[in-house]
């Protein structure tokens, strides 16, 4: 109210879009699987994360599959390249936990294995470990999970500096989608559009 | 070996929801809306169940129900797990070199087209090229996005805007030499 500011990131928006859908839900018996991943901050920081992440987890717990607004800021008004990836990540994790977990029955579970690794003397060398180790759990692409020493000693880089790297090296690594007989009959087109006067 | 997910139900009841609709039909036929084309006032005062008072429009609920209730959605496009849409065509960027906010340009449109393909994001283009002239930016951002990425921009998340009929057109003719689909928008 103070600035007349739209505000699609706040709690209230959230709940409005949720009730939104689920109206909509009512009325045409197909529920909408959009959500958002929303934020009015204006840079990749502890507002944009608070408020993308709260959407976003919301969204995915109520049944969301597809998700709008990655790397953009002020609700649209600006595009981050770096926001475009954390919020990438973000979503990566949300995932993860709604994929949830496997239930194993534990009835006719034996203790071998916990008896093979007592008598190793290691959990975390058994082949079941690094098996489960593997299907269990997500392996985030930027953010860190390293204890302080090791992180420091790996140069103490940022998620946002990190972000930014991996922009760049996506950025320069990926070709054209459309071969060059195509690109020149849209360049025909194109040309023309740039003679008309504008 | 069975599967373990949370989520949350809880939300509207059904009453709430039909006590919501049925409040909603009702501002639309007491209240009305507001249209100030004269042409589309004459097509509506043809129309049954559309009452016009000079130039605000009041809809019977019967026939605010019909076209509610035969309304379909292409839900089964994108229909295979998760999907993420980037940008909509927004006419800042945060410049990769300085970190400063400054307008988006061509450049920055086949840059940010690229990256959004290489993690498969649907949607609209990522930025508005705000060095070309107006209505060569809304072609630019059809070609930019059909070169540069193979899931951009078409389908039920495409909202690139098409200004005039001059532009649709040269989109349009884009659109067959891509074979993309092509349509107006919102």
């Amino acid at each position: 109210m103070r600035y007349a500011a739209v505000n699609f990131s706040s709690p209230e928006s959230i709940l409005l879009l949720e009730l939104g859908k689920e109206v909509a839900a009512h009325l045409t018996g197909k529920f909408s699987a959009r959500s958002a991943m929303r934020t009015i901050a204006k840079a990749p920081d502890a507002q944009a994360a608070c408020e993308k992440t709260t959407c976003a987890l919301m969204g995915a717990l109520r049944g969301g599959r597809r998700f709008m607004d990655l790397g953009q800021l002020s609700i649209d008004e600006i595009f981050s390249p770096e926001q475009m990836v954390i919020d990438r990540e973000i979503l990566s994790s949300i995932e993860r936990l709604i994929n949830g977990f496997e239930f194993q029955d534990m009835e006719n579970l034996t203790l071998n294995t916990i008896k093979e690794a007592l008598d190793e003397k290691s959990f975390l060398a058994h082949s079941t470990t690094v098996e489960q180790f593997k299907k269990a759990y997500w392996f985030p692409q930027i953010f860190d999970r390293r204890m302080l020493e090791v992180w420091k000693t790996a140069g103490a880089p940022g998620v946002i500096e990190k972000a930014h790297d991996s922009v760049q090296d996506k950025i320069s690594n990926q070709e054209p989608r459309l071969d060059e007989l195509t690109i020149s009959k849209l360049n025909k087109v194109y040309d023309r559009a740039c003679k008309s006067g504008w | 070996m069975s599967k373990v997910n949370y989520n949350i139900k809880e939300g509207l009841s059904e009453k709430q929801i039909r006590q919501m609709y049925e409040r909603a039909l009702e501002i639309i036929e007491e209240i009305g809306l507001e249209v100030s084309h004269k042409g589309i006032l004459q097509t509506l005062s043809q129309e049954d169940g559309v009452k016009i008072e000079k130039s605000r429009v009041k809809f019977d609920s019967w026939l605010v129900d019909k076209y509610v209730m035969s309304q379909s959605y292409p839900m089964n496009e994108f229909s295979n797990g998760y999907k993420i849409v980037s940008g909509a065509y927004e006419q800042n960027v945060i410049d990769l070199d300085t970190g400063k906010i400054r307008e988006a340009t061509l450049k920055d449109l086949v840059e940010l087209t690229k990256l959004a393909d290489s993690y498969g994001m649907v949607g609209s283009a990522p930025v508005r090229p705000m060095d070309l002239p107006g209505p060569l930016q809304e072609i630019a951002m059809y070609k930019v996005s059909w070169e540069n990425s193979s899931q951009k921009a078409q389908g039920i998340f495409d909202a690139n805007p098409k200004s005039s009929l001059e532009v649709a057109n040269y989109v349009y003719e884009m659109s067959k030499v891509v074979n993309k689909s092509f349509s107006i928008g919102i």
